[in-house]
């Protein structure tokens, strides 16, 4: 029995009768020669230059980042100018982030533009307001990324754990620079450093907790497959 | 005569780039044909046949040469398609099979549209996307791309018995939509 056949004898088992069958199996037979729609004419190329990544390269990108952002500053002023507060509230940010950002991109994405918005249509104020107001441009720098990776994810593309473990490390990152450049004199600034770095490590480790789930399964399946 | 299909991968495992070429000018065409029946829009669909090749391709080393290689292939990329329907659905990623079509039904079922289109493709066409995608997809797979249920069954991780209830109601209504229309 050639395999036709067997697809034929099948859809005949369905439909319980063997003639009604033949003739839905020819009349669906107009879309067998159509002309499959025109792929994209750098297809290959493209999935050529994504096979050259190799696997280890996020992470190791992540790793890097991580290594940057917190080396000089940990070095430079040491945990004992954290503040506590300051590093709890990073702890309650990321960890509501990073679930947002995993089942509703959308509200990540308006987040991360209303951060970015209202520091620029606020004045510097006085005193120890200053430091909200230095935080805010902290947080306008580090949801960008974020944002943006919020909005791939909201327009269809795959968006892995490590990929926004990725963009939260380099947004903190950008964030820090943010902070160096602009609030550089404040008496604060060694402890907002520091707060933020720890944000970065547990961005980082909650990118990894969402990856490492799915990288197991996959890798189970793809046993399974083999 | 062209290589088979087995004949390429074990190249390609081995090294040769231009047997994945070649894999990838065979398979990419019916590979969108199966995607664009699930989804319809365009990117999505090309986003999956990369995403489908890319997962192929990290994982060549895992490749048994004495299988079949299609079934492996198609495997991956229906469990790519549960992904993205789990994650329109937003269903959690241990949801299997059975969970994702009765995320579509509680969508509500859509209507298989008596098409009255002057050509039989387009009336066909019509007939076959007013269908749920949970049939579509089987009925792509058996009738298009010439599978068995048993085959579809393990590669969308669902029993035998379900794809041929699925198979029976989408085959049922596609006869309803198309009665009385010639085949040309």
């Amino acid at each position: 029995m050639t395999r036709e056949e067997q697809i034929l004898r099948e859809m005949a088992e369905v439909l319980g009768d063997p003639d009604e069958a033949r003739v839905l199996h020819a009349q669906l037979s107009v879309l067998e020669d159509e002309p499959a729609p025109a792929p994209a004419t750098d297809a290959l190329a493209r999935l050529r230059r994504q096979m050259v990544v190799p696997g280890w390269l996020m992470p190791a990108l992540v790793v890097l980042v991580l290594g940057s952002a917190t080396a000089g500053p940990l070095g430079r002023e040491g945990l004992a100018a954290a503040e506590h507060v300051l590093w709890i509230g990073m702890v309650v940010v990321s960890l509501g982030l990073s679930a947002l950002a995993v089942r509703t991109p959308k509200t990540v994405l308006v987040g991360a533009l209303a951060a970015a918005l209202l520091p620029a249509l606020t004045p510097p104020m006085p005193g120890p307001m200053d430091l909200v107001h230095c935080a805010r441009f902290e947080l306008m720098t580090a949801m960008l990324p974020l944002g943006f990776a919020a909005f791939a994810s909201w327009r269809s593309q795959a968006v892995s754990g490590w990929h926004l473990a990725a963009f939260a490390a380099c947004g903190a990152s950008a964030g820090n620079a943010a902070l160096a450049v602009l609030c550089s004199g404040h008496p604060t600034h060694a402890g907002l450093v520091v707060a933020h770095a720890s944000g970065v490590w547990l961005a980082a480790l909650l990118g990894a907790a969402v990856a490492a789930p799915r990288w197991l399964r996959a890798r189970g399946d793809a046993r399974a497959d083999a | 005569m062209d290589e088979t299909d087995e004949d390429l991968a074990r190249r390609y495992v081995g090294g040769d780039s231009s047997a994945f070429d070649a894999l990838f000018l065979r398979y990419q065409p019916r590979l969108r044909a199966v995607f664009a029946r699930s989804f319809s829009d365009h990117q999505t669909v090309e986003d999956l046949v990369q995403a489908t090749f890319l997962k192929l391709h990290r994982g060549r080393e895992r490749y048994d040469p004495s299988r079949p290689f299609r079934p492996w292939l198609y495997t991956i990329a229906m469990g790519l398609r549960q992904d993205e329907l789990r994650r329109r659905y937003r269903l959690p990623p241990t949801a299997g099979e059975e969970a994702l079509v009765g995320a579509e039904a509680e969508q509500g079922e859509p209507q298989v549209r008596f098409s009255m289109e002057p050509s039989l493709a387009d009336r066909v066409r019509a007939a076959i996307d007013g269908l749920p995608e949970s049939q579509r997809v089987v009925i792509q797979l058996h009738r298009f791309e010439q599978l068995t249920f048993e085959e579809i069954a393990a590669m969308l991780g669902a029993s035998p018995g379900s794809v041929r209830v699925r198979a029976s109601r989408g085959y049922g209504a596609l006869r309803e939509a198309l009665a009385g229309v010639e085949a040309s």
